[in-house]
């Protein structure tokens, strides 16, 4: 960055009048049309979500098959990863959905909240078969349950290893767990 | 080729017949063709493979754990192991998530920087991934070739950056030190000498009968198919889906630098052996114009002491040798991450594997792995 | 992970593992001829030490470097890198070793013939490396699992530092014999699971 310079006295501004609030930025036009288009493909089932960042929006855990349906026939055709968040304060799990286009590159999640005890939710492995394996993964290491999955089995882990360690309440007292100390 | 299993021809119905059952063998964790601790479970008739599921896990490390646990600038180290050989590549993804996290601008002598050394390891992997190659095919002569031309480039790697393989040196806000002096006569240098080197490998492995009739038509990787299961890279590019990081969902300079992006249509190992020769040739052209252009300035962004990630969900997206790399980061606004997650193209494109090996021989799972070009770290995290 | 069931074969394996000589092997008793033919013996294995193609992750590169035209460890005896066990001479672990491989190493370990030697190549296979903290899959340290003759940090190190390190294995050999007693496995706690591939068969 710039070097600083000494602060020259002649051009010291005054102080700053009292404040009105800035305008926030103008928002990005090619996230404002992808919100208008997905807010047309889904309809009412999905609400957006405000956090920062990837352009999210939330749905019903029962209605995420219909909403991934709806998005793979608008051509959005390319599942990216699916993962959850595991939110202990809330007491849930956030499924993320990162679904985008091969054409373009469009991106957006989609988020479903589940239950952090009997978590399940039905497999999307028949709209993107690339859903597979990233479930598999999913449940060896949150416990989530995808019903209808082909072969629900451990995929990184041993089948026979205890627990699920990406839990923010995963305890490992088999395999010497060291903690960082600084 | 279509290769039907031949049929038994002992009868089996009558009570001393011997009993047939289907035929499994393991290939791995440990062998010196699967890149890595990867085992592959065949059923095999013969030596017709009938089915194939891969058994992961034997390098997993928990680095998405991991990244819970330490800051965001510390876990750059972390993103280097994951595919060694682009590590500037997953350096930059990373890099591109914290930035859009934070909302710092990269300064433009870094961007180019980023660029040169990016291209360069995609190089030096294609030339990694162009030796095992041969070496799984059964030539030594390649391998030997591909470390030579690695090793000049980890010469450029280690003068500038410190390290050989794992170089940790593009970081969130730019680069970590700027170039060396005779870094532009170098990478000069290697250029003019890599372009005749290609077009002789190209008749030195491409031009052999034997490697040809091992490749083609071997392991089909449709389009629908690569597409539905997220295959990337230059996987998908052989089966005709037009997909590149660096075109589609552009980063950095790469919409100002003038390159093709080869595409093959016929999708079996041979479309993705041309692939890849001819992206290396694309890479030189991109160095070349990245360093014509080069600005000077600094090269690191001023980035605050302690960096806090901002609520939210982030994403940074790059090509990488073998694919797309993505690294996902949920930030809840204290300086460690909430949840780092690695998006493998490793992991897609492994996936393919079973449904395109069914009716290859057992000989040609080492051909059709090698052409996927995975590094199992990447798989397993 | 099905850790060991009998107390009694784990509460062996760490008496043996804790009763072992601390000065390391003691060369062999005879007189001047055995003594001789033992030198011989000894000059031939360390001049010709096979290893074993093991490498999973990144040290492996480096590994593959040295075998490499430019670092070239055939120059030192290390001519055929054998991917079968049972032809080896001695492994060098590159790479981060995970409980699941753990096992499967402790058996190729046990099948590579005597006299066999362990080098630690890398951070991770000498003591976790950069995944000592917060992993809850890497053992810390290769030696947790097999007996390590040399340990080589770096991560990755040099080609020129796996070179100097093997150049001092064969410096132990020498200083020790090359037939040698069996050093005893150091107590792992996880019992080996028997891989039958038709139980992992996906028909999906």
């Amino acid at each position: 960055m710039s070097e600083p310079t000494a602060p020259d006295a002649a051009a010291v501004p005054a102080a700053p009048p009292a404040a009105t609030p800035a305008p926030p930025p103008a928002p990005d036009p090619a996230v404002v049309a992808l919100r208008e288009e997905v807010a047309r493909i889904l309809g009412d089932t999905a609400t957006p979500d405000s956090a920062a960042g990837v352009p999210a929006w939330r749905v019903d855990a029962t209605g995420v098959p219909d909403a991934a349906r709806r998005l793979r026939a608008a051509g959005f055709d390319y599942l990216l990863f699916l993962t959850a968040v595991d939110r202990p304060a809330e007491a849930k799990f956030e499924m993320t959905y990162l679904i985008t286009r091969f054409d373009d590159g469009r991106q957006l999640a989609l988020v479903a909240d589940l239950p952090r005890e009997a978590a399940e939710i039905d497999t999307v492995s028949g709209i993107w078969a690339g859903a597979n394996w990233h479930e598999r993964e999913t449940f060896d290491m949150f416990g989530i349950v995808f019903r209808g999955h082909p072969y629900l089995r451990r995929i990184l882990l041993d089948g026979d290893w205890p627990g699920h360690p990406l839990r923010k309440d995963y305890v490992d007292t088999l395999h010497d767990v060291v903690k960082r100390p600084y | 080729m279509e290769l039907k299993p031949i049929p038994n021809p002992t009868p089996t119905d009558t009570p001393t017949a011997p009993v047939y059952e289907d035929y499994f063998v393991n290939m791995g964790p440990q062998h010196p063709s699967t890149h890595g601790v990867l085992r592959l479970v065949l059923k095999l008739e013969g030596e017709t493979v009938l089915g194939l599921t891969p058994v992961l896990g034997y390098v997993h490390r928990g680095i998405e754990k991991m990244g819970e646990a330490m800051t965001v600038l510390q876990f750059t180290h972390l993103t280097d192991r994951l595919d060694y050989l682009s590590a500037h590549m997953n350096n930059w993804g990373w890099s591109l998530a914290v930035e859009q996290a934070l909302g710092i601008e990269v300064p433009a002598r870094a961007e180019h920087i980023r660029v040169i050394m990016s291209e360069l390891a995609r190089i030096s992997s294609h030339q990694l991934w162009w030796g095992c190659l041969g070496m799984d095919l059964g030539a030594f002569t390649p391998f030997l070739y591909g470390f030579r031309d690695r090793e000049r480039v980890n010469d450029i790697f280690e003068k500038t950056c410190g390290a050989r393989l794992t170089v940790n040196y593009i970081r969130p806000g730019g680069v970590t030190a700027d170039v060396e002096e005779d870094f532009a006569k170098d990478v000069r240098a290697f250029i003019d000498y890599f372009t005749p080197v290609i077009d002789e490998y190209e008749t030195l492995v491409g031009g052999n009968i034997i490697f040809q009739e091992r490749t083609k038509g071997v392991g089909v990787l449709g389009a629908d198919l690569a597409r539905s299961l997220g295959c990337t890279g230059p996987t998908l590019r052989a089966s005709g889906v037009c997909y590149d990081v660096r075109r589609n969902r552009p980063y950095g300079i790469y919409p100002k630098l003038d390159f093709l992006v080869p595409i093959a249509t016929e999708g079996d190992s041979w479309a993705r052996y041309k692939v890849r020769i001819a992206e290396m040739r694309e890479s030189l052209l991109i160095i070349r114009q990245a360093l014509d252009t080069m600005p000077d300035g600094p090269v690191r962004a001023k980035l605050p002491v302690i960096v806090k990630v901002p609520a939210g969900r982030w994403l940074g997206r790059v090509e990488a040798a073998r694919g797309e790399i993505g690294f996902f980061l949920v930030g809840d606004g204290t300086d460690k991450p909430w949840r780092v997650k690695v998006r493998s193209p490793n992991f897609s494109n492994l996936a393919a594997l079973p449904e395109i090996i069914k009716g290859c021989r057992v000989a040609d799972v080492v051909a059709v792995l090698s052409t996927l070009d995975v590094v199992v770290p990447c798989i397993d995290r | 992970m099905a850790l060991n069931e009998t107390d009694a074969t784990a509460a062996a394996q760490v008496a043996q593992w804790e009763n072992q000589d601390p000065q390391g092997q003691a060369p062999p008793r005879g007189g001047f001829v055995l003594t001789q033919i033992d030198r011989v013996l000894t000059w031939a294995r360390t001049n010709s030490l096979w290893p074993l193609t093991f490498g999973t992750s990144c040290c492996a590169i480096e590994m593959m470097s040295v075998g490499a035209s430019r670092h070239d460890w055939s120059r030192f005896g290390f001519e055929v890198a054998r991917a079968t066990p049972r032809q080896a001479d001695m492994i060098v672990v590159a790479g981060t070793i995970t409980f699941k491989m753990a096992t499967r190493l402790r058996l190729l370990y046990s099948q590579m013939p005597d006299p066999k030697w362990v080098l630690a190549m890398g951070a991770c296979a000498t003591s976790g490396g950069p995944f000592f903290y917060d992993s809850y899959s890497v053992v810390k340290g290769v030696d947790r699992v097999l007996p390590v003759d040399v340990y080589l940090p770096g991560c990755p190190p040099r080609p020129e530092a796996l070179l100097h390190s093997l150049m001092l294995l064969q410096e132990k050999i020498r200083r020790e014999g090359g037939s040698r007693r069996q050093r005893p496995l150091p107590p792992f706690m996880f019992a080996h699971t028997p891989i039958d591939p038709k139980k992992e068969f996906n028909p999906a």
